[in-house]
């Protein structure tokens, strides 16, 4: 009886043999394995430099994009301008989780997605032309930029009003999107919040929001009526004109011109009945002086801080019977001194423009010209004109806000906007990445076994 | 060591282990045109490990024969075609007739299985060491030599007879 060793060993015992063994054969393998052991050394080097290079280029790639660090809040800092303001990415972190920004510069609506969809958001800019998203309570996410419109950033950026959305007592009169029931204020530098709710039945129509130092003007009516009820009686109350300073309650407005908002930026009121402009001193009820522009303009005219010009848009085409949207000509005239004057306006150069922002300085008022998609700043007594402001290039650039102190401020070249990966990108590259480390040490493990 | 006294020592290994090693090659191959070349790829791969292995040369050759052997299947698919009956061999000679129809039978088993059949039954080899020769558990081993042991005794009946040696 055999074992199947002996079995296996007979086998290759009686193997047919080829040329018998010599020491040249192992000279020869010695050489071959030199040869071999040098072809492994490079091509593991190679790999290795691959491997890395690839690794370099992911993490250079990746780390811009996922590390986004803003400063912390500084109330103290001063106001300056980007000389340009850009959509930011919609994967652009929120202010819950960079912190708060500090003063504002302007505020940009901008689409902000997120694992599951996206909305409408509200991009702040700060000092620094640092981007984030404002993560504040109550703020509308219904798609569309019309909301954003009615945001209202103080003239120092410090604080943000808001429409607050929430729900009625009763069925809301919108069928789609959020229903308003308050107005809040967001503080750039604390991060808090102050709301103020009304009792409203339907919600809320906020009209107008706008800062005039530290008090916020709001205006807005009550919705009588739910969505699905027929419109018998119109569809919502008189409007009626709120103060909301800082520290305080909001109370409703009982002076004069109760059924207009005042200019933004103008301390303490300034209001454009007609064509005409009223200026009103304390509260914003004593009326001290009365601008009478000899043009009927589309638009209201601007006044200048020190109160002594004004700047204002003519008629595109001349023809007062018609409304244009074409660019218009600027005017602007000095007011003379009295409570009551008219002011004698004159074509600033030949300078068009779309809407008048406010004033840089006395004599240089800030316009946006639809054309070169910008802010221009113009000399009003030589027409010399500047670009100030790049705006965004959709078409959230009509909806951008800019604080108007900043609009005063120095300048500065402002950065880009950060790339930040969508994170579902990321997830998948790094998915991929470890599939490659796993693919790569097992190739390395197989490499090194034999 | 100087590189002289490593290749020396190379060359001395392969004059004195060669036959041996071919003739484990030729098991797990069944053919000798194989077995040489399979033994010549195993010693090139050994000679750059030379001066780690150089104290005990030979587990780490047989480690690559056997490797060797079952990846050159994988990207060859040089498998043979397995049948349950040998073919007759028109030998009459009663002991070649018996190391054809084990050779015959050695090549219908899969790759792994006969390096596993010439580790554990020719090589001696425990099965912890032949797991760790192929890179596989030791389960493994055990599964895979008894099923090539059970087709190893269908196909060649006189093995019933022999008793499997080594363990």
């Amino acid at each position: 009886m055999t074992s199947l060793h002996d079995r296996l060993a007979d086998l290759a015992e009686h193997a047919p043999v080829g040329v018998p063994p010599d020491a040249s054969s192992g000279h020869d393998l010695w050489e071959r394995g030199r040869r071999y052991g040098r072809r492994r050394r490079v091509e593991t080097l190679t790999l290795t430099l691959v491997l890395l290079a690839a690794v370099g280029s992911l993490v250079g790639a990746l780390l811009p994009a996922t590390t986004y660090d803003v400063g912390p809040a500084d109330a103290q800092a001063g106001l300056r301008l980007p000389d340009r303001l850009q959509v930011p990415s919609p994967w652009s972190p929120g202010t819950d989780d960079v912190g708060e920004l500090g003063p504002l510069a302007a505020v940009v609506p901008a689409e902000r997605r997120t694992w599951t969809g996206s909305s409408t958001g509200l991009a702040g800019v700060s000092t620094d032309g640092d981007y984030a998203f404002l993560d504040l309570p109550g703020l509308s996410s219904t798609p569309g930029l019309e909301e954003g419109a009615r945001v209202a950033l103080s003239a120092d950026g410090r604080h943000v009003a808001y429409p607050l959305a929430g729900t009625p007592a009763g069925e809301p009169n919108r069928m789609e999107g959020d229903t308003f029931v308050g107005v809040a204020v967001y503080d750039t530098v604390t991060g808090e919040v102050d709301r103020h709710r009304v009792e409203t039945e339907h919600g809320i129509d906020v009209s107008g929001l706008v800062w005039t130092g530290d008090t916020l003007w709001v205006q807005y009516g009550q919705w009588d009526q739910a969505a699905d009820e027929d419109a018998e009686t119109g569809t919502g109350s008189d409007y009626h004109l709120y103060t909301w300073p800082l520290d305080q309650r909001p109370r409703r407005f009982d002076g004069p011109r109760p059924d207009l908002l005042p200019q933004a930026g103008l301390s303490p009121r300034v209001v454009a009945p007609g064509a005409r402009l009223e200026v009103y001193d304390g509260d914003g009820t004593a009326l001290s002086r009365v601008l009478r522009p000899d043009v009927r303009p589309e638009s209201p005219a601007v006044l200048n801080p020190s109160g002594n010009r004004v700047a204002v848009l003519g008629d595109p085409d001349g023809d007062p019977g018609t409304r244009s949207s074409d660019a218009a000509p600027l005017l602007a005239g000095v007011v003379p001194d009295g409570p009551d004057v008219d002011v004698t306006t004159e074509p600033v150069g030949d300078v068009r423009a779309d809407d008048i922002w406010g004033w840089r300085d006395d004599w240089t008022v800030v316009v946006r010209a639809y054309s070169a998609n910008a802010l221009l700043s113009v000399d009003v007594n030589t027409g010399a004109t500047e670009r100030l402001v790049r705006l965004p290039q959709d078409g959230s650039s009509s909806e951008v806000v800019v604080a108007q102190d900043a609009l005063a401020a120095p300048t500065f070249s402002a950065p880009d906007a950060p790339y930040v990966l969508d994170p579902r990108l990321r997830l998948a590259l790094v998915v991929l990445g470890v599939l490659l480390a796993g693919l790569g040490v097992v190739l390395w493990r197989r490499r090194g076994r034999v | 060591m100087a590189a002289s006294e490593d290749r020396a020592g190379f060359e001395e290994f392969v004059l004195a282990r060669r036959s041996a090693l071919l003739r484990t090659a030729y098991l797990m191959t069944g053919s000798h045109e194989d077995a040489e070349d399979l033994l010549q790829v195993a010693l090139v791969k050994a000679v750059p490990q030379w001066r780690r292995i150089r104290d005990r040369p030979e587990p780490y050759v047989r480690r690559i024969l056997a490797r060797e052997s079952i990846s050159r299947w994988r990207r060859r698919r040089w498998r043979e075609v397995g049948t349950d009956e040998l073919p007759e061999t028109g030998t009459h000679d009663a002991d070649v007739d018996q190391r054809e129809d084990l050779r015959r039978a050695l090549l219908t088993l899969a790759p792994r299985q006969r390096a596993v059949v010439v580790l554990r039954y020719y090589e001696d080899l425990s099965e912890a060491q032949t797991a760790e020769a192929l890179g596989i558990a030791v389960g493994t081993v055990k599964s895979q030599a008894r099923d090539a042991l059970a087709r190893l005794r269908a196909l060649v009946p006189d093995l019933d007879e022999a008793t499997v040696g080594a363990g």
